[in-house]
């Protein structure tokens, strides 16, 4: 489906993507002829493949689980550091409103 | 020779017999970075003090008994590097020094391998011809006026021009093996979950895989011993011991029943491509192989599928970048909206700004089912298609590439071009299987590579007929003058 720039506007805005108008003009050409080529999928029958088997494993999923276990996290400091803004252990950023 | 044009396991003989010392293969490593890395800048930060420190502990005796204790290594710049600027060729990371290593970056070290640098690549590994990095453009090593492939292209200009022993690179969608070929030497794209991913800042969750890019197949199998280690800290880590690959180096390929898919050799494979990749069979059934052609029908839809799912998982994975715990971050914002508009638009390039927006899209309300569930549906298939064929195969060959390095901005106007280079390499990420690229031919010129693919955790087998391969050509021993 054609992609108009108030696709693109809100696709951009959704992912918090500032754009100029410029980048706005182009990428909805250069996304247009993405989404034509990849509208391929369309036209394959998947009626075969359900949902559920596409879905992860539930022992694959159990595989990567553990128990809960408290452990003391020492990188707090080196963490901290490399912030571009803090105050005492905190990430400083603009008011919200 | 110098020292630098050797091989790991050249490098590796010298040292057990007390011929050379880590120092002298470190200090020769970076008189040839000196010499030629303004012309092909493969690196965007050298570490010689650590590679210094790391030399002299192996000739203390510190790390005796390790195989590849004392060779160096080039690490792809979006693998985490403690103390170490770690910036995935992206204005917004520009500044990053990440405060832990990679586990497979621990790996080398208590290994004793010297890391030389941090390899250029396409911006967040988003590209097939390292001209996405936001900081500079790679050249191939054959060819200057040529890209050295992508996203891995830093690494493999780096081993390709002997910059480094080995490098690390890593593969989502195809960015160890296409270098690979482009510059003409060995890559491999591991099966998923065989190499852990922490520490791998994250391009696509379900496609990303770290892997060697080496000069041949012994080296290759060397680093793989290296790195392939369950680790608790990746929940995708598949506890399945591995072997050990130096074992697989036979040189015996009878009886192997190869598949060549016609879906990757017909049309939009240059002719040239098409005829090397025969010739090689040809040499592969002359030692006992023997090969037919099949048909895998969901790969004419496997880089659709691949191009709504990479960049719907990069949009959820890239959202971390927005000025807040690390990075650079936009001045003057006079609110948090603001601080995150503004921090991405400045510092983050255009064709990640593409995959973002691609992706946030095919996740969006009311396009959920038609673009990602359908994507995954045909990733499905695409595994399906190889599960048969493996039923009766041992391995699938094709081209890894449709032709060889295009030229330095030949593709840049027009990403859907750019994408069709990743057309062979693909299904694979989507499979979650594991495949090789090795050198087999030329032209005019410019390396041509054959993509090996196997089943789940059968890259013994890729590194057998690699081998294999390697004895009885030449295309490996041949060398880019830089």
């Amino acid at each position: 489906m054609p992609v108009d720039k108030k696709d693109t506007e809100y696709a951009a805005n959704l992912a918090r993507l500032g754009l100029t108008e410029e980048e706005k003009v182009l990428f909805t050409t250069q996304i247009n002829n993405i989404l034509s080529y990849i509208d391929v999928i369309n036209s394959v029958n998947t009626e075969n493949i359900s949902s559920q088997s596409i879905q992860l494993l539930d022992s694959e999923a159990k595989a990567a689980l553990r128990e809960d276990e408290e452990i003391p996290f020492l990188n707090n400091d080196k963490i901290i550091s490399i912030a571009p803004e803090v105050e005492e252990n905190m990430f400083r950023v603009p008011r919200m409103l | 020779m110098d020292l630098y044009c050797l091989t790991a396991h050249e490098l590796k003989d010298k040292l057990s017999k007390k011929e050379i010392s880590a120092v002298d293969i470190v200090d020769s490593t970076y008189r040839r970075i000196d010499a030629v890395e303004n012309k092909l800048n493969s690196y965007n930060t050298l570490i010689k003090e650590l590679a210094y420190e790391k030399a002299k502990e192996v000739d203390e005796g510190k790390f005796k008994g390790k195989e590849l204790a004392g060779i160096p290594i080039a690490i792809k710049d979006n693998i985490c590097t403690k103390g170490i600027k770690t910036t995935c060729s992206s204005k917004i990371l520009e500044n990053y020094i990440p405060p832990y290593n990679a586990t497979v970056v621990d790996l080398l070290l208590d290994e004793g391998m010297i890391p030389i640098g941090k390899t250029n690549l396409d911006e967040f590994a988003m590209g097939s011809s390292t001209e996405n990095s936001a900081f500079k453009i790679t050249k191939n090593p054959w060819n200057l006026d040529c890209v050295p492939g992508g996203s891995s292209g830093g690494s493999a200009a780096a081993v390709a021009a002997d910059e480094a022993a080995l490098a690390l690179g890593s593969d989502t969608g195809g960015s160890i093996r296409q270098p690979a070929s482009y510059c003409g030497i060995v890559g491999l794209k591991p099966t998923y979950g065989r190499v852990s991913r922490y520490g791998l800042v994250a391009f696509a969750s379900s496609l990303d895989q770290i892997g060697p890019i080496t000069k041949d197949s012994t080296d290759c199998a060397l680093l793989m011993n290296v790195i392939s280690k369950y680790d608790c800290n990746d929940s995708t880590s598949k506890n399945v011991e591995a072997p050990d690959y130096i074992k697989s180096l036979i040189n015996n390929v009878k009886g192997l029943k190869i598949g060549i898919p016609k879906e990757l050799i017909g049309e939009g494979i240059d002719e040239e491509v098409r005829n090397s990749i025969f010739n090689a069979v040809r040499v592969l059934e002359k030692e006992g192989a023997s090969f037919q052609e099949i048909s895998l029908p969901s790969f004419e839809y496997a880089l659709a599928a691949y191009y709504i799912i990479a960049p719907a998982e990069a949009s959820s994975n890239l959202a971390r970048y927005d000025g807040v715990h690390y990075g650079r971050r936009a001045k003057d914002s006079q609110n948090l909206l603001d601080l995150y508009f503004n921090t991405r638009r400045e510092f983050l390039g255009a064709e990640v700004k593409r995959r973002i927006m691609i992706g946030t899209y095919a996740l969006s309300a009311g396009y959920y089912d038609a673009y990602y569930l359908k994507a995954q549906k045909i990733r499905a298939l695409i595994k399906n298609d190889f599960d048969s064929a493996f039923k009766d195969l041992d391995i699938i060959i094709s081209p890894t590439a449709p032709s060889p390095a295009f030229k330095i901005g030949e593709k840049t106007s027009d990403p859907l071009s750019m994408y069709l280079s990743d057309i062979a390499t693909i299904p694979i990420n989507l499979a979650g299987l594991p495949a090789i690229s090795i050198p087999c031919g030329f032209d005019r010129g410019l390396p041509i590579g054959m993509q090996i693919i196997g089943r789940p955790f059968d890259e013994e087998t890729l590194l057998r007929v690699a081998f294999s391969y390697e004895k009885a050509t030449d295309w490996n021993r041949e060398k880019a003058r830089v």
